[in-house]
């Protein structure tokens, strides 16, 4: 049978039988794929080696007749290690790979591979702040499933201006002029930049950015909420 | 900025008390733990009497000295780093350095199960340094790698005390079978105390305060701590000119 | 009594543990880091787990994680005993619930006899939450 080899990151492992397990992997060639990896139960692999989380490791599998492949060798590419020096930034990545693996329950785009992956290495860079990471995996989340807010017109068509606040519409994802509003063209210009795919730590170096990312955050997680299936 | 000129010297300051409040949080947050032993050492002897009161007694002491050495070690790398004091580097006897560091880390290894040793011969040149910056630094080093051998092994750890020359330099420093640590991650790690919980987790669960305050200590004399590699083990060496003074014992 | 796996790579803390557990008639067996406390769970099957977070090369969420991916292991319940202030979580109530965490313990604040009280009260109760 033809080995095939590509990166991927673990999404989830499970028990299968007495000593294999049913591992989940993320790839950027074929989206999600699942592999059985046998004899892997506890004593050999679990937190070292190949198969870590938090990682992106190069594997090498065959193909089974149903949906389920063999998994033959792993070798760690690149283990974000710093992520496990920050138990918020361990959550977060844990959360991350959660809402990934459940969102892409249906569809398997191998955009998603990027998406973890940048999130990954924004999570082992501690200068980046969490609430901007966790921000942007929000808005690519949200951009891959075809959900973006409208970062450029307001909800009455109206180019969107400094100087005006705005509320916002989750009915027709744009922004509302409103004299009371919360939310100014520097918290939709971070939107802008996160749905044209600018990376966390672009993004980091805008001037009050840590600010802004907590501001803009209840609007982001709440828009997350309502529109990714999970 | 005033008038298009850059102050730097408020700006340098704020970077000094910015690094001394980030050392004063990590070094905070390493005397949690020998207080945490103390308090529980002596909660225990309450709990089940007289018997085990030697082990207890043993441990309050050797945790209150790990506590205290810990504060001394930061309070002379800020007096070090300070303006208070100028730094008089001397030629000192390496091999004596070591003896002592050897010394002072013995009844502590022997809390972790693990033994020191001296790896050097007994004819080693003098280097410039600051006698008592270096024989902290070293102490404080040998503490951190001793605790994470009893954290990653079960089997007794050996502790390596040793002294080579490299390119015409002299390099001293700590050494185990410890993985090798990552020279980036060290440097980032020599970043972001004060700012992660746990900067050098690959090494120890603690918060690793002994080796910022080594950092410390020897950036004070204008060297670096650095990873290094002795005798088939990996450790934290640091590199020292030698001196071609007598030096004084 | 029961069997208790402590997480704890502090030595000393450790042992003291170990004695005042055992004292209260728990079996208990000591794991420093977290694959030698997945190593140990399969050995000795424990009832409970009393786990420091801080912990090196991975931290005990990424144990408790990995701990709770097998199924036999996802009702044991979890005692949190840590030198980490659950302050500095965000959103941590929601977490502990999903991960099955019964109690935590501050270890600056608590003492031995709330440890005791923690585990033969967590013993009783099964966890149902599950990631």
């Amino acid at each position: 049978m033809k080995q095939i080899s590509t990166k991927g990151i673990i999404l989830s492992r499970i028990n299968y039988g007495e000593a294999d397990r049913i591992i989940t992997i993320l790839t950027p060639d074929y989206g999600k794929i699942r592999l059985i990896a046998k004899g892997v139960r506890k004593i050999k692999s679990k937190l070292a080696g190949g198969i870590e989380l938090f990682a992106v490791s190069h594997i090498t599998y065959i193909n089974g007749r149903g949906e389920i492949g063999t998994l033959i060798s792993t070798r760690l590419i690149c283990y974000y290690n710093f992520i496990s020096s920050d138990l918020n930034r361990t959550m977060a990545g844990y959360e991350m790979i959660k809402q990934l693996n459940r969102a892409t329950e249906e569809i398997s785009e191998t955009e998603y591979f990027n998406v973890l992956e940048t999130s990954f290495s924004a999570l082992d860079d501690l200068t980046i702040g969490l609430d901007l990471i966790q921000n942007w995996f929000a808005i690519q989340m949200l951009r891959l499933s075809g959900q973006s807010p409208n970062t450029n017109r307001d909800s009455l068509g109206k180019a969107l201006s400094a100087g005006t606040s705005y509320t916002f519409s989750f009915d027709s994802m744009s922004f509302v002029p409103h004299q009371n509003g919360s939310f100014n063209i520097n918290h939709i210009k971070i939107l802008r930049l996160g749905l044209n795919n600018n990376s966390p730590k672009a993004l980091q170096r805008i001037t009050g950015i840590d600010d802004l990312s907590k501001e803009i955050t209840p609007l982001v997680q709440t828009m997350f909420r309502t529109y990714i299936r999970l | 900025m005033h008038g298009g000129v850059i102050d730097l010297s408020d700006s340098a300051n704020s970077t000094r008390i910015n690094e001394s409040l980030d050392l004063l949080k990590v070094v905070a947050e390493e005397l949690k733990r020998p207080l945490i032993e103390i308090a529980r050492a002596s909660e225990l002897a309450t709990l089940i009497g007289q018997s085990s009161l030697e082990t207890v007694v043993a441990t309050v002491g050797t945790s209150a000295n790990t506590a205290l050495d810990l504060i001394d070690s930061y309070l002379l790398g800020l007096q070090l780093a300070g303006q208070q004091q100028i730094l008089e580097l001397e030629p000192i006897s390496i091999g004596s350095v070591l003896y002592d560091t050897a010394h002072d880390l013995n009844q502590f290894a022997k809390t972790y199960n693990a033994s020191v040793q001296l790896s050097f011969k007994k004819t080693q040149r003098s280097v410039m340094a600051h006698g008592g910056g270096l024989h902290a630094a070293l102490v404080n080093m040998g503490k951190v790698i001793i605790e994470s051998q009893a954290e990653q092994n079960t089997t007794k750890a050996i502790i390596n005390l040793g002294i080579h020359n490299y390119a015409g330099l002299i390099v001293t420093g700590v050494y185990s079978d410890m993985e090798p640590i990552n020279p980036t991650y060290l440097r980032a790690a020599c970043n972001l105390y004060g700012h992660s919980r746990q900067p050098l987790h690959q090494l120890s669960s603690s918060s690793t305060a002994g080796i910022f305050i080594a950092n410390n200590i020897l950036q004070a004399m204008s060297v670096r701590l650095r990873t290094a590699r002795f005798n088939k083990q990996a450790g934290l060496a640091v590199t020292l000119q030698p001196s071609n003074q007598m030096h004084l014992v | 009594m029961a069997r208790l796996l402590v997480i704890e790579p502090n030595t000393i803390l450790a042992q003291i543990y170990q004695t005042i557990l055992t004292k209260n008639k728990h079996k208990v067996w000591l794991a420093k880091n977290a694959q030698e406390a997945i190593n140990l769970a399969d050995k000795t099957h424990p009832e409970a787990v009393i786990l420091e977070l801080q912990l090196p090369l991975h931290n005990g969420l990424e144990f408790l994680y990995e701990f709770r991916s097998y199924s036999e292991w996802r009702d044991i319940p979890v005692i949190i005993q840590s030198l980490v202030s659950p302050n500095e979580f965000k959103d941590n109530f929601v977490l502990w619930h999903k991960l099955g965490i019964k109690a935590y313990l501050y270890k600056p604040k608590s003492t031995l006899l709330q440890l005791i009280d923690s585990v033969n009260s967590n013993l009783s109760r099964p966890v149902h939450n599950i990631i």
